[in-house]
């Protein structure tokens, strides 16, 4: 180890930062003005940056240089992907690298808070194939009774999840193909969920969002989830868990007319808050519809809306989550910590903290505290005709003396 | 002044009668009725009529009955042209048939009216009197009402619309009346806000920073 190297540096902190920021150690070293063999050395353990390069790391990487000094908290369970294509390998390491720093967040906040209490329905299921639909419904439906949703449609389904204690955060990933993922953390004893904003969404997001509660609900001790044939079934059981959570049986088909017409099913997406692609896929599992009538809806949809986008996508607002953000609401509001402080605390930028926890860019450096005065609207005269104007000057009383 | 009642007549429906058995009734006088238009086919027109009116009678009492059996609300039997009745929780429910709009004639049943007497104990929950306390009875009635047409050139195989209805003491008025398919939704009970438990709660003893930045 070279000499004047910085004590506790932890190598795997810079494994995790390379993937957060989808960045390769030839870019890394380029960027501090070090060789690669010297970055492989870092990530290796085998030596330890000196304080100025340790400083220009963290400068390159935005984080504080002490940050790289902090103990990795134990990994969460292999997470739930929905795409395990090897060309998503980058990807998935950036979502579960940004997911950890979910984690961390989230143990240093409840250091200072108590979350909700975890309550989600326990399942034991080791093995996939012994999980039949009857299953997921059941499950589906103790969920929606744990939470005391009756079996209307859910207003708000982060809300609901946040509720239940799961930590959930929603930002922009620029990854499309990965919808969400989602994992159990040993050290907060609770699950985690991180949806990908970028679609900008509603019914997508809730309908991701209900597919990865029914991953944590069923598939929390199924080993290798990863396999080929065994992803697949998971993310068929997860999306059924999503229809029936969303779309509980007793309630939903009295109110489906058959035959259905994509009218009807725009009419119950505005309704249930659930696509009309993914209400056709319920109507089917339920066996409301053939598999005839299913692809014929398909195909008409295809028709008539495209591939990608149905009517009304817009118009909705996709849900937010806002445990975290509360939290440090909370913190500040509460003189705990104050505002700039908070990112130096968690040790990762402002930036960072901002998306994971769903605030506002700019919000931990103040720059969202200025307020908008609200402006009259300016009459049609302009400033020159106004100096025209004859004015009246009124001058000022002078006070008598007495 | 007395306080208002909280209690009304729809939630007593409610808390009464299950779901499954308010569907399975909508269901058994729908297939009642469709049974008797088939079983009257081939009859000469100058009675078909009342032919048809007879059957539904008949096969929607039967139909009936096969739903409060199997709802475990122990149905009255079938006998003669009696009028099947079951009984959920405190309500003795039984079924009638009327061509649209024309209400009265559910008063044309003896049985019917002697039943409805026993709703004096709720109509209370309508309409408050100054002397007598409102109290849960242990006894109430309500029909589920089939209506028709009238003409069997409209839809003569199946109602026009299936109502559930509470009848006053002495059945000339009504305490509730309500489509079948809109009192299933009152079931969902659905929540007028949800609730909020994404709520960080302060640990205790978590030291707070005065605004000089000392610590309290």
């Amino acid at each position: 180890m070279s000499r004047g190297g910085i004590q506790g540096f932890q190598s795997g902190r810079l494994s995790q930062i390379l993937a957060a920021r989808r960045m390769n150690q030839t870019q890394l070293a380029s960027e501090v003005g070090v060789s690669p063999a010297t970055v492989s050395k870092w990530r290796a353990g085998t030596q330890v940056p000196e304080r100025d390069a340790l400083d220009r790391l963290a400068n390159v990487l935005q984080v504080t240089p002490e940050w790289f000094t902090r103990l990795l908290e134990p990994k969460v369970s292999p997470p739930l992907f929905r795409s395990m294509a090897s060309a998503h390998v980058v990807a998935r390491g950036m979502l579960e690298a940004r997911m950890e720093w979910g984690q961390d967040i989230a143990v240093a906040l409840s250091e200072f808070v108590d979350f909700p209490a975890l309550n989600i329905p326990s399942r034991a299921f080791t093995d996939p194939e012994e999980i039949t639909s009857e299953d997921i419904e059941i499950a589906a439906s103790e969920c929606r009774d744990l939470w005391r949703l009756g079996r209307v449609a859910v207003q708000d389904l982060a809300l609901a999840v946040e509720g239940a204690g799961i930590i959930l955060i929603r930002e922009e990933t620029g990854i499309t193909q990965i919808e969400g993922l989602s994992a159990w953390s040993e050290v907060l004893d609770r699950p985690l969920i991180l949806l990908s904003s970028d679609k900008d969404n509603a019914y997508r997001s809730r309908f991701d969002l209900a597919h990865e509660l029914g991953h944590l609900i069923l598939h929390r001790h199924i080993k290798n989830a990863g396999e080929a044939g065994r992803h697949k079934l998971l993310e068929q059981q997860a999306h059924r868990f999503a229809g029936a959570f969303l779309l509980p049986a007793e309630i939903f088909a009295t109110e489906v007319r058959i035959p259905v017409t994509l009218d009807d099913l725009l009419l119950l997406k505005r309704r249930w808050g659930v696509s009309a692609g993914a209400i056709a896929m319920r109507l089917h599992a339920l066996e409301i519809i053939d598999d005839d009538s299913k692809q014929a809806l398909f195909k008409r949809r295809s028709a008539r809306w495209g591939g990608k986008s149905e009517p009304g996508d817009k118009d909705r607002i996709p849900e937010q989550p806002r445990l975290l953000r509360r939290t440090i609401d909370l913190l500040v509001s509460e003189n705990v910590m104050p505002i700039d402080a908070i990112s130096r605390h968690l040790g990762l930028s402002a930036l960072d903290v901002e998306m994971l926890v769903g605030l506002p860019i700019g919000y931990l450096e103040g720059k969202n505290n200025v307020v908008q005065l609200a402006r009259l609207r300016t009459n049609t005269t302009s400033n020159e005709q106004r100096v025209q104007q004859s004015s009246t000057v009124l001058q000022f009383r002078v006070p008598s003396k007495n | 002044m007395s306080e208002p009642l909280k209690d009304s007549i729809p939630n007593l429906l409610l808390r009464n009668i299950p779901r499954e058995l308010v569907m399975a009734v909508e269901d058994a006088l729908t297939a009642g009725a469709q049974r008797a238009y088939t079983a009257a086919h081939g009859m000469h027109e100058g009675h078909l009529p009342h032919v048809v009116g007879h059957l539904r009678h008949f096969h929607m009492n039967e139909s009936f009955h096969r739903a409060m059996t199997v709802g475990d609300a122990s149905p009255s039997a079938i006998r003669g042209n009696g009028i099947v009745t079951g009984r959920a929780g405190i309500f003795t429910l039984s079924r009638f048939n009327i061509p649209s709009g024309f209400w009265i004639n559910g008063r044309r049943s003896n049985t019917r009216k002697q039943m409805s007497a026993a709703n004096k104990a709720i109509e209370p929950l309508v309409q408050p009197e100054l002397f007598n306390n409102y109290q849960e009875p242990s006894e109430a009635v309500a029909f589920f009402v089939a209506c028709f047409s009238g003409s069997l050139h409209i839809q003569p195989e199946a109602p026009v619309s299936i109502q559930i209805a509470v009848p006053n003491r002495d059945m000339l008025g009504w305490l509730f009346r309500e489509d079948v398919g809109t009192f299933l939704k009152r079931y969902e009970q659905p929540a007028a806000t949800q609730d909020d438990h994404a709520i960080p709660k302060l640990k205790k003893n978590i030291s707070k920073q005065n605004k000089d930045g000392t610590n309290q």
